[in-house]
């Protein structure tokens, strides 16, 4: 066994460790060895290396056994023992936030993005704003993009929505803050909160999240398959559509074409968003629903593909889009039941995840998966 | 020594008095905390009397100076951070309460776990940005929950407890329905309930009252709030301000959060 194995094998003991006592599997050194299989002397040594490094500290004894053993000294998994940084970067805003281990953001920061800024300084700014405020030692930063990202190498590869080709992006922020980076797709990072979230199986889940772009992120078994990507320029057969139709821009542009035709439409009360949009379908007005019944169309498509391909049992609408709530999902729904088989369907959920933080806090739950193995 | 200036309206009010509560906390005795406290009378706004070369950093509080001041400021290349408000054509950092979340917390506790739709709402005061964003956060938050009210259910409150009183009692007058009340601001809507508990209505049976951040008043007198910690937004502003003192760029906003604190009032 060389160097390199037996410190990958003393970090994963320890992982096995931290996730035990974090998931309150076990609380004293014998549970804990029984828990993660491994001897009590290796138990014993990682335990003083935590309670060294302030992960965990012992807190009392329990009760001794029902032989009259000695009574065991408890130890606990302390969360406010480091801190973590999740960014999520997209076109027009960075959303980070400075967490505890057991998750709890403690203060978000965002910071716009504006036409002709640099993206990497933008982002640096928005970290250094967390940077003041940690209350322990940030242990590792972890960043959604939108693109095609390889996550092993901290590589963003394509991003088209923020023009970043071949960015070594783990690299560059690593550096300045000399501490570990690590970077995946916003949308991935949507599904790992979703799967961290979920009361129910999420072995078979796609993530569809629509705003500035459209992108897909999925469960591959127990773990999120990291290789989510930008669906945009697909055509939808038979139409004149791509699936870029979807995006917020151009729904924005078919909202104002509305108010244009019709100054009293409920879309001119105040600014454009998807809420706008589904207060005026709730009223039914005309050119609301058919620009409904247009989104629908193209994502009962690409919902239809993704059924086809992969068979999930769940499919959420994440991204701005999801503030337009059921009224879009019953239009999908009805629309997919006339094209895909009757049991394919009563086997699918159609569900939204309306939260404009996921992709930040999936970065949260990411940095502490690669960083401690745990969450 | 280094030196920090606090530019503010009236530094006896109780918000602004937490803040710079929070900023000295943070400046512990190495950092000499200089109070300007330029609009003591609002008619009579007087001008910055501090020294700003003098100065290693500046926090402004509120929206007292205008964008060309702040621009003016900005310029000569001070650190500033803005406490509770944000220039957003400015490049300069900000440290907010979040008022996203809070109201939207409420709106969703008043209609979803109170089962309320005939929803009052007693606006801040609409010249600042804490009052438009509010209102429109509570337009939001009823169009989350597929609501809506009569422009006349928008009570005029101006964050002051007087005003928003005498809104709640010509309300009453009209017999209209009504089956909650959300206030900008927690001091307003300890007035809408005193209001209401003078007029024998049964609180929260006929009506739930609540109101945005949290302070003693509304724990006298039971009002369901979401809260800020104001003194931790001061500690927070001056670490943001520290940390560009020593040299660290950052532009954006810091958001702190809010919690629903449930009490008699719903």
């Amino acid at each position: 066994m060389n160097k390199a194995t037996r410190a990958q094998v003393k970090q994963h003991n320890r992982r096995l460790v931290m996730r035990a006592l974090y998931e309150n599997l076990a609380d004293n050194r014998a549970a804990l060895a029984i828990a993660t299989g491994l001897t009590k002397p290796t138990i014993g040594t990682i335990i003083s290396e935590l309670i060294d490094t302030g992960y965990v500290t012992e807190v009392g004894y329990g009760s001794s056994s029902s032989s009259g053993g000695k009574r065991p000294t408890i130890v606990e998994f302390l969360q406010q023992a480091r801190q973590v940084i999740g960014v999520s970067v997209s076109g027009d805003e960075i959303i980070a936030g400075l967490a505890y281990l057991d998750g709890t953001v403690i203060a978000r920061h965002n910071s716009v993005i504006s036409p002709g800024d640099n993206i990497l300084d933008v982002l640096r700014w928005t970290v250094n704003a967390l940077m003041a405020q940690h209350d322990a030692d940030v242990l590792c930063i972890a960043i959604g993009v939108p693109g095609v990202v390889d996550s092993q190498t901290g590589i963003v590869v394509d991003s088209r929505i923020l023009h970043w080709e071949a960015m070594p992006l783990a690299r560059e922020i690593s550096k300045q803050y000399r501490i570990p980076c690590y970077v995946s797709n916003n949308t991935e990072l949507v599904t790992r909160m979703q799967v961290t979230q979920s009361d129910h199986d999420t072995s078979h889940l796609v993530t569809v999240s629509i705003g500035d772009s459209i992108e897909i992120g999925s469960t591959f078994g127990d773990d999120v398959y990291q290789h989510g990507s930008d669906i945009s320029k697909l055509e939808i057969p038979g139409t004149d559509y791509t699936v870029e139709f979807l995006v917020w821009k151009h729904i924005k542009e078919k909202m104002k074409a509305i108010i244009a035709s019709n100054p009293d439409s409920a879309l001119s009360e105040r600014k454009l968003t998807y809420l706008l949009l589904r207060r005026a379908v709730l009223m039914k007005e005309p050119a609301a629903l058919e620009l409904l019944d247009e989104m629908a169309t193209v994502l009962s498509h690409v919902y239809g593909w993704i059924i086809g391909l992969m068979r999930p049992t769940e499919i959420v609408l994440a991204g701005t889009m999801s503030e337009i709530g059921h009224v879009l999902l019953t239009e999908v729904d009805k629309k997919l039941r006339q094209r895909m088989p009757a049991a394919t369907m009563a086997q699918l959920r159609l569900t939204l995840a309306q939260s404009q933080y996921l992709s930040m806090q999936g970065a949260v739950i990411f940095a502490l998966q690669q960083e401690l193995g745990i969450v | 020594m280094s030196k920090i200036g606090i530019i503010t309206n009236d530094k006896a009010q109780v918000f602004q008095r937490e803040i710079i509560a929070g900023v000295q906390d943070v400046a512990g005795d190495k950092i000499e905390v200089l109070v300007d406290s330029i609009a003591e009378n609002p008619d009579t706004r007087r001008p910055i009397s501090l020294d700003i070369d003098e100065l290693d950093g500046i926090l402004v509080i509120s929206n007292i100076l205008s964008h060309d001041e702040l621009q003016s400021l900005h310029q000569r290349g001070k650190p500033i951070t803005l406490v509770s408000h944000q220039e957003e054509d400015l490049p300069i950092a900000a440290v907010i309460q979040n008022n996203t979340d809070g109201i939207l917390q409420l709106v969703d506790y008043v209609a979803r776990e109170c089962g309320r739709t005939q929803i009052v709402f007693i606006r801040g005061d609409m010249n600042q940005h804490d009052g438009r964003q509010r209102d429109n956060l509570f337009q939001m938050g009823l169009m989350q929950h597929d609501l809506t009210t009569p422009d006349d259910y928008n009570l005029v409150g101006d964050f002051n407890p007087v005003t928003a009183a005498n809104s709640m009692l010509e309300f009453l007058e009209t017999g209209k329905p009504f089956d909650a009340v959300i206030a900008a601001d927690y001091l307003m809507g300890c007035a809408a309930l005193d209001v209401l508990r003078h007029h024998d209505i049964d609180i929260p049976g006929d009506v739930a009252v609540v109101g945005f951040g949290d302070g003693a008043e509304a724990e006298d007198m039971g009002l369901t709030v979401v809260g800020v910690d104001v003194v931790e937004i001061g500690r927070r502003a001056a670490r943001q301000l520290l940390s560009q003192m020593d040299g660290m760029t950052m532009t954006g906003v810091t958001w702190l959060n809010t919690e629903l604190i449930v009490r008699d009032s719903s």
